[in-house]
């Protein structure tokens, strides 16, 4: 299978990987096995380490159902480079996870990483002419705080390490590679340009690459969706925001769309009337899921799904360039009917299934194993099935999915498809969403439930939801195993009774 | 062997009550009321598992409410249609006879919705597998 080769530079590579992963989840496909690789220097960072748990957590649930044909859910593979590496058996060993961890910076000043110290003078005198007493000082260990400068620099050690020489001993010419980065930062700002112009060179540590020269490449350029609070002792300002995004266009004017290195650009941005918490970065730098980030991620899908014949590159240069922007009606509180086509039919029936499995999941499933969907098989879904692993994962991973949408909902843009309620600890940190009635079929905003009004006896609610599991369980029967057959008959009648009942 | 004999043999395992029983027979009785118990048994076996048909109400706790249903219908039968035809011809028996063969109509029928419930319970439905009164599936 071709690999998406997928660069998260980062926190909003992260945040944006983290959303592909739910909807991935959900059932969204592509035609290929989906390599993330996240590059960022704050190995602490909050949003990074809850992605990685995620990516793992996807990666045992799609290994337990992988090859069973009636389960829509978790059904696109995720692998690291580190597998695809030994699948190739290439033999060189690498880190085995998402993230590279960049050498020489944990716990050190930028000065010391440039070894400021042992400059003559004449150099001293021009490195203090590009970098500023706060930029020498930085701790390098929670990223490059908004400096692109910084972070063109110390970045530029990806593209000569081991880990850069495995991908591009690994990259295929029916591969595809997907960059995504932030524009008003530093890591990604700085990250995506100096990445692209080393691929597109097809040279690694001496060694030259023409598919990888000729690669098709795609990337999002995510430009202010969100200010932070003014705090004079952080060195994170949003009022440089815009002029940074201008400064950083006008680059790529010249060096990635002004010289055609790219085959498809999109770009996405958003008014940012919403107002982070100013945290340098760390195990605290954790924002809310934003829509922008989700609306990233569709942006990988239609990348995955365009011809390859529209992403053609000659002697590294782009002969079809493609530039997107994302747009959807104009509302402050977005459900799927304020989406245009492309996104609505991405997102609303996957993510509404998704929606109701995870629900039912939490709400009913522990107290309705007594009928026959659960108990009538060769491979029962009991108490023991719940205390095993598979479904601990899938728990884990749905609570990620709960907060995901939730925090989602809370933003601004507020992305608010289903009617749930947040249910915060005392930091405000939402932990999961309520919903407060059992007529889960109201839930889909500006969706009306379909009614039989024929027939007062009807089933509705849980009971229909029930029933439609039973149906589901007697039409795909045995299964290979108990998780095969759970995810089997979850994903077939979530289909059945979101078809009927909404769509 | 007509129906009235395979009935009056059926009813008369739980006890023979002698000029009742005898007339009973004479009067053809076993015959309508051994199948108004078969199909009564059906038809309710039917309704649990097809017609009501819901998850809500596809427990044993829900079968043994159907099932207890099928042995007042059938005893009321058991009671009430020798009574009916007796006093029509003249003949009279103490109460208790007319119960005692009530109770016996519906432990029969009991037995029949048993049997129908395991030629039934197998099939796709929201209480398919219910009740499991033996081991396993069973």
């Amino acid at each position: 299978m071709a690999k998406l080769y997928i660069f998260g530079i980062g926190g909003t590579g992260s945040r944006v990987i983290k959303s592909l992963t739910m909807l991935l989840a959900s059932g969204v496909k592509t035609n290929f096995d989906i390599v993330p690789i996240l590059i960022d220097p704050d190995s602490a960072g909050g949003d990074l380490n809850k992605t990685i748990k995620l990516l793992r957590d996807y990666q045992t649930i799609h290994k337990s159902i992988n090859g069973y044909k009636d389960n829509r859910f978790f059904k696109n593979k995720i692998s690291t480079l580190s597998s695809i590496i030994a699948e190739q058996s290439k033999g060189a060993k690498i880190f085995d996870g998402f993230r590279f961890e960049l050498d020489g910076i944990q716990n050190d000043r930028f000065k010391d990483f440039i070894d400021f110290n042992t400059l003559d003078s004449n150099n001293k005198n021009l490195a203090k002419l590009l970098f500023s007493e706060h930029n020498l000082e930085a701790d390098l260990s929670v990223g490059f705080k908004g400096n692109p400068n910084i972070g063109s620099l110390v970045l530029n050690q990806f593209t000569k390490s081991e880990i850069f020489q495995s991908f591009a001993d690994s990259y295929q010419p029916e591969d595809r590679i997907f960059i995504i980065s932030s524009i008003f930062g530093g890591t990604g700002a700085a990250g995506f340009p100096l990445l692209l112009k080393n691929i597109r060179k097809g040279e690694v540590t001496g060694k030259h690459y023409e598919h990888l020269k000729n690669a098709r490449i795609g990337a999002i350029t995510v430009q202010p969706y969100f200010k932070v609070e003014q705090n004079d002792n952080s060195q994170i300002d949003s009022h440089g925001f815009i002029t940074k995004t201008k400064a950083a266009l006008h680059y790529y004017s010249k060096n990635i769309t002004g010289n055609n290195s790219i085959n498809a650009l999109y770009y996405i941005g958003d008014t940012a009337n919403n107002t982070y918490e100013n945290i340098e970065g760390g195990t605290h730098q954790k924002n809310d899921a934003h829509f922008i980030e989700l609306a990233s991620a569709l942006s990988i899908i239609d990348y995955a799904n365009t011809e390859d014949t529209h992403l053609e590159t000659n002697n590294g240069i782009a002969l079809n360039p493609k530039y997107k922007e994302f747009g959807t009606k104009d509302s402050s509180q977005l459900s799927f009917n304020d989406l245009f086509d492309g996104s609505k039919n991405v997102l609303e029936f996957n993510l509404t299934t998704y929606f109701y499995f995870n629900l039912f999941l939490k709400e009913k499933l522990k107290n309705e194993l007594d009928h026959p969907y659960a108990r009538e098989f060769s491979n029962k879904i009991d108490t023991n099935f719940l205390y095993q692993t598979f479904y601990k994962t899938l728990t884990d991973f749905n609570k990620e999915n709960r907060i995901w949408l939730t925090e989602l909902s809370r933003n601004q843009i507020s992305f608010l498809p289903f009617s749930i309620t947040p249910v915060t600890n005392e930091q405000n940190e939402i932990i999961d969403f309520s919903i407060g009635t059992n007529s889960i079929f109201t839930l889909v905003r500006d969706i009306p439930e379909r009614k039989n009004k024929l027939n007062p006896f009807a089933k509705n609610n849980y009971e229909l939801f029930i029933s439609h599991l039973n149906t589901a369980a007697s039409a795909l029967g045995d299964a290979p195993d108990t998780s095969k057959r759970f995810m089997g008959i979850f994903s077939e009648s979530t289909k059945t009774l979101v078809n009927k009942k909404l769509l | 062997m007509d129906l009235n004999e395979t009935f009056s043999k059926i009813y008369d395992v739980l006890g023979q009550s002698g000029a009742f029983s005898d007339d009973l027979f004479q009067e053809e009785i076993y015959t309508n009321i051994g199948i108004a118990g078969i199909v009564i048994s059906l038809l309710l076996v039917t309704t649990f598992y097809f017609i009501i048909n819901r998850p809500s109400f596809s427990k044993s706790k829900h079968w043994l409410i159907i099932l207890f249903v099928n042995f007042i219908i059938a005893f009321v039968i058991g009671f009430i249609v020798p009574l009916n035809v007796f006093k029509s011809i003249g003949l009279e028996y103490e109460t208790i006879q007319y119960i005692l063969f009530g109770l016996k109509v519906a432990v029969v029928a009991t037995l029949y919705f048993i049997i129908w419930t395991y030629c039934l319970k197998w099939w796709k439905s929201n209480a398919q597998g219910t009740p499991k009164l033996f081991l396993g599936k069973f």
